[in-house]
């Protein structure tokens, strides 16, 4: 007697099929596959550990008004317009939106770069689209090794000279900086709120060891030279590069708007505590930031345990609508500390709110929008 | 090649195919709208083993998935060859599994299939029987040429021999395959064929070149297998197996390998002409406090996360606006206040949409109607808009509470019908302020009066903000030229016009102050207006509390801080009380 193979499967009889047809999976591939593929594991590369994380938001709003930014992009052509042509501070040629370059702008303030930022600002506001438009996004960031020594990274390093300039003065910056205090600088991508307030980094210390992902385009490697930079320069390539026992940078090779390409996050693992992630944007998407971290990393507890920055949600739109929501995306790692602001959205972080996450509130100060935000010149600190 | 990766290509990696693979597919979503176009309906990014990738495509119904094999640099030395597997997922349904290995069907018959196909890189060798064809891809170490490769079976047959033979759970022995019979019969190469051309169209794209696209079939062997699992050639049985080529660049097919052919072939055709670039208009309409504005932030902040700017038009029936403001840190907002675009605006939203293009030249735009407009009015308004619009979908937002409190007001009102009926997409909105077991009904009578529509729940205005693109690609997927919920034909008697508001009395008046106000006297402004008030709005500087968003509707008042301070000008604040007859 036949049965149709559909129904019998589906039957009471699946203990008894499974074990048998499981037995002929192997002669009922295509003829190409390899005979068995090997059993993927995790990579789980030990990278040390820390004693803590500490990081002070320095700034995180890269720019005051979305509609003036969404007017800004729409008008210029959208997207996948190179950054450097948008005619915005400070590389403005006074042609107006989407008619600029990197070497019409730069011609006017570079004599003026690393320490007459003022000035060189004022000329860009003249030439330029809406410059009282630009702040930037940037943090230090100390890791504690586990002796207790302290190492202080600058993270990113804003968009707008004076703003920056403010912002670091504000918070101490300026001086440990030209103090030799901050280690070295890590810029995760060549987007213009990130780097393009670098002279305010190279005015106070010119010799500080950089690291960027190895693929800036020409402009952004010429523009670190002409801020004066001459310091140690580390051009990440994909994948992970360790900073120092417990941080570890990882350079995502990912296409991004405005022609950037590459970006990188940091991952420390703090002892007994477990994984705590720092983003810029996050452009590769979370999906795959958390992925990566579980795939590649070594971390204590096998824990998830913090995570800041900017959530930018996705590269993509998820084939299956119902996955397609931040909020669902991340609850499979059950973060216990979660600091977001700047591109993360201030509906996506009340939802974080609502949705029970532990997200760490900010005092809604110089300029942020919430306290769901751990906002500008708040501190969060791995472990709590 | 550098437009993809900008970078020089080497060996040490030893996954450098994937990352330009990668570069590929994200690289074309950057332009969400091209993407769509070419025929791309989702990706997803699967990480946790080797690089891979699970996507949907344009007319068809499977998953596809693509993952790294590994890499080898190529006999001449001066190129890299990356292998991916490509699996594809038919749904659990599909009649199509009939045809894959019993243990394909097996698997996709687990209640987890769905969670196995989203991370199917992690369970790759468990769904091995999904394994349709093999990707390659050939990159020139200089980055002077690209080349695509498809390789499957025309149709992959494998017969037992013996049968397969099974017993039932009352002892019964049954034959699942006959002796002699295929175990299995996968038209590998028709299945694996839409997702090869749509990665091949979209390097064309990427590349700015046209692929040099060759084909060749080869004879293979069809297997069959005996009981004890040996397997062996059937004498006299023949199949065969189809290479696909797609060339850039300096790469050409192999000489001898194949015949040119002069395109692309399985590629999908758009069921609508894409060539006019035009954007998109939404409409969002809903009674009342239904909780529209609410709902638009979070759509809009749903889209601003993808970099998916969208510009607003938003009309109000009272003369002081209040949404535009509550929306304008989110987006560029155009306001027509003081009266509705169904009827006594209508011609107010030509220049208000031209003002907003010419200064937000976005790719889609959304109106926000009042709480009175009937859609069904509205479209006939955009009917007129084509040379600067594509007609999107129509969103209705509908209140829980009072359709839980009023089970009837469907069918008694004929302006809220209208707004329900004339929907694509019904969002039942304050879904977790009835109780759950009223839920259903709700749901039901929304269903009954607009079956076709896709129908959400919301809280707080939140919902599953993707199945709004995914229903709206679907439809413009569609070939049998089945109109949108919202563009059915009218079954009106011949004559009868669209219920509006404007026969039901509705008007509208402005209370301002001119000195701090206590909740208490707005509570009492609201109650001498009497039973015909249906909403009220405002930003009011409320004594002790400071400037506050006071909104009224559905029998509840809400208090909340205002996003920014009052204007000067505009002294203590002002509430637009809206309803029918109501009192001086």
């Amino acid at each position: 007697m036949s049965i149709n193979r559909r129904d019998f499967l589906r039957g009471a009889a699946l203990g008894v099929g499974a074990g048998m047809l499981g037995a002929m999976g192997a002669f009922s591939y295509s003829p190409w596959r390899k005979a068995m593929l090997p059993q993927v594991q995790r990579k789980m590369t030990d990278i040390g550990q820390c004693k803590s994380v500490r990081i002070l938001n320095i700034s995180e709003t890269s720019w005051f008004d979305n509609g003036i930014f969404m007017n800004n992009v729409t008008k210029a052509g959208g997207l996948l317009v190179d950054q450097y042509t948008f005619n915005w501070p400070p590389f403005g040629n006074g042609k107006g939106i989407g008619k600029g370059s990197y070497a019409d702008g730069i011609a006017k303030i570079k004599h003026l770069l690393p320490h007459k930022l003022e000035e060189a600002w004022a000329i860009a506001k003249e030439s330029s689209v809406a410059p009282d438009n630009a702040g930037g996004f940037s943090c230090l960031v100390e890791i504690e090794d586990l002796e207790g020594k302290k190492t202080l990274y600058l993270f990113d390093t804003g968009w707008n000279y004076e703003w920056m300039d403010t912002c670091y003065k504000r918070e101490g910056i300026d001086r440990m900086l030209a103090n030799n205090e901050i280690t070295a600088f890590i810029q995760t991508h060549e987007h213009m709120d990130h780097f393009w307030g670098f002279p305010a980094v190279t005015k106070y210390n010119p010799n500080i060891h950089i690291y960027t992902p190895s693929t800036f385009y020409p402009p952004g490697k010429q523009y670190i030279k002409d801020c004066g930079h001459v310091g140690k320069w580390t051009e990440v390539k994909k994948g992970l590069h360790q900073l120092q026992p417990g941080a570890a940078l990882y350079m995502f090779e990912v296409p991004i708007i405005f022609k950037v390409f590459g970006e990188m996050s940091l991952y420390c693992n703090v002892k007994d505590v477990g994984l705590v992630s720092i983003t810029g944007c996050c452009h590769q998407g979370i999906i795959l930031f958390a992925d990566t971290a579980y795939k590649e990393l070594r971390y204590d507890n096998d824990k998830f345990y913090g995570l800041y920055g900017g959530l930018h949600i996705s590269p993509f739109d998820d084939w299956d609508p119902k996955y397609d929501d931040l909020v669902i995306g991340l609850k499979k790692w059950e973060l216990q500390r979660v600091g977001c602001n700047h591109c993360t959205g201030l509906i996506t972080a009340q939802k974080f709110v609502d949705a029970g996450y532990p997200v760490v509130k900010g005092t809604a100060r110089f300029r942020s929008k919430t306290t769901n935000y751990l906002g500008n010149g708040d501190v969060i600190t791995f472990p709590g | 090649m550098e437009s993809l990766l900008p970078r020089t290509l080497g060996v040490e990696s030893g996954s450098d195919c994937a990352s330009l693979l990668g570069a590929l597919l994200t690289g074309v979503h950057l332009d969400r709208r091209l993407a769509r176009s070419l025929g791309w309906r989702g990706v997803r990014p699967a990480a946790s083993a080797a690089p891979a990738w699970s996507f949907r495509t344009a007319g068809s119904g499977h998953v596809f998935g693509l993952l790294f094999l590994g890499e080898t640099v190529t006999a001449s030395g001066d190129g890299l060859l990356g292998d991916f597997d490509l699996f594809v997922f038919p749904n659990a349904e599909s009649a199509l599994l009939e045809r894959f290995p019993l243990e394909a069907l097996r698997l996709a018959l687990r209640e987890d299939y769905g969670r196995l196909v989203r991370d199917f890189s992690a369970h790759a060798e468990a769904l091995a029987p999904f394994v349709c064809g093999r990707l390659r891809l050939e990159a020139a170490l200089d980055g002077s040429g690209l080349g695509l490769g498809l390789e499957a079976s025309a149709r992959h047959r494998l017969v037992a021999l013996d049968g397969v033979s099974a017993e039932t759970p009352d002892g019964r022995p049954v034959w699942l395959v006959d002796p002699g019979e295929p175990e299995c019969d996968v038209p590998q190469y028709r299945l694996s064929l839409p997702a090869f051309s749509l990665l091949a169209a979209t390097a064309e794209r990427l590349l700015r070149e046209t692929a040099k696209v060759s084909l060749a079939v080869a004879p293979v062997p069809v297997f069959g297998f005996r009981a004890e699992g040996k397997a062996e050639p059937l004498p006299g049985e023949c199949g065969r197996a189809v290479r696909l080529r797609a060339d850039f660049g300096r790469l050409s097919p192999p000489p001898g390998r194949g015949r040119r052919v002069p395109r692309l072939p399985g590629r999908h055709e758009p069921a609508a002409p894409q060539t006019a670039r035009l954007p998109v208009l939404h409409v969002l309409t809903g009674f009342l406090g239904a909780g529209k504005t609410t709902f638009l932030r979070r759509w809009l902040d749903f889209l601003h996360g993808r970099e998916r700017f969208t510009g607003v038009i938003q009309n109000e029936f009272g003369a002081v606006g209040l949404d535009a403001r509550l929306v304008a840190g989110d987006t560029r907002v155009e306001a027509i206040d003081g009266g509705c675009v169904c009827c006594s605006l209508a011609d107010s939203l030509r220049p208000g949409l031209e003002r907003l293009l010419a200064d937000m030249p976005a790719e889609q735009f959304i109106l926000e109607t009042t709480g009175l407009a009937n859609p069904e009015n509205v479209l006939e308004s955009l009917g007129e808009l084509d040379d600067l619009v594509l007609p999107g979908l129509v969103v209705t937002v509908l209140d829980a509470v009072e359709l839980c409190r009023r089970p009837h007001l469907l069918e008694e009102w004929d302006l809220l019908r209208a707004q329900a009926e004339r929907a694509d997409v019904l969002v039942v909105n304050k879904a977790d302020a009835v109780p759950a077991d009223a839920l259903p009904g709700v749901l039901e009578r929304v269903a009954a009066v607009n079956g076709r529509g896709l129908l959400l729940t919301a809280r707080q205005g939140t919902t599953a903000f993707a199945s709004l693109d995914a229903f709206y690609n679907t439809w413009l997927d569609r070939r049998d030229r089945v109109r949108m919920p919202s563009r059915r034909p009218s079954l009106r008697p011949l004559g009868q016009k669209p219920p509006t508001h404007a026969a039901d009395g509705y008007v509208s008046r402005t209370v301002s102050w001119d000195r701090p106000v206590s909740r208490e006297a707005i509570v009492a402004v609201l109650a001498g207006c009497g039973p015909g008030l249906c909403r009220a709005k405002g930003l009011v500087f409320v004594h002790g509390e400071g400037a506050c968003v006071v909104q009224y509707a559905a029998g509840r008042l809400s208090f909340d801080p205002a996003p920014e301070p009052l204007p000067d000008e505009e002294g203590y604040g002002h509430l637009v009380l809206i309803g029918i007859g109501l009192r001086p």
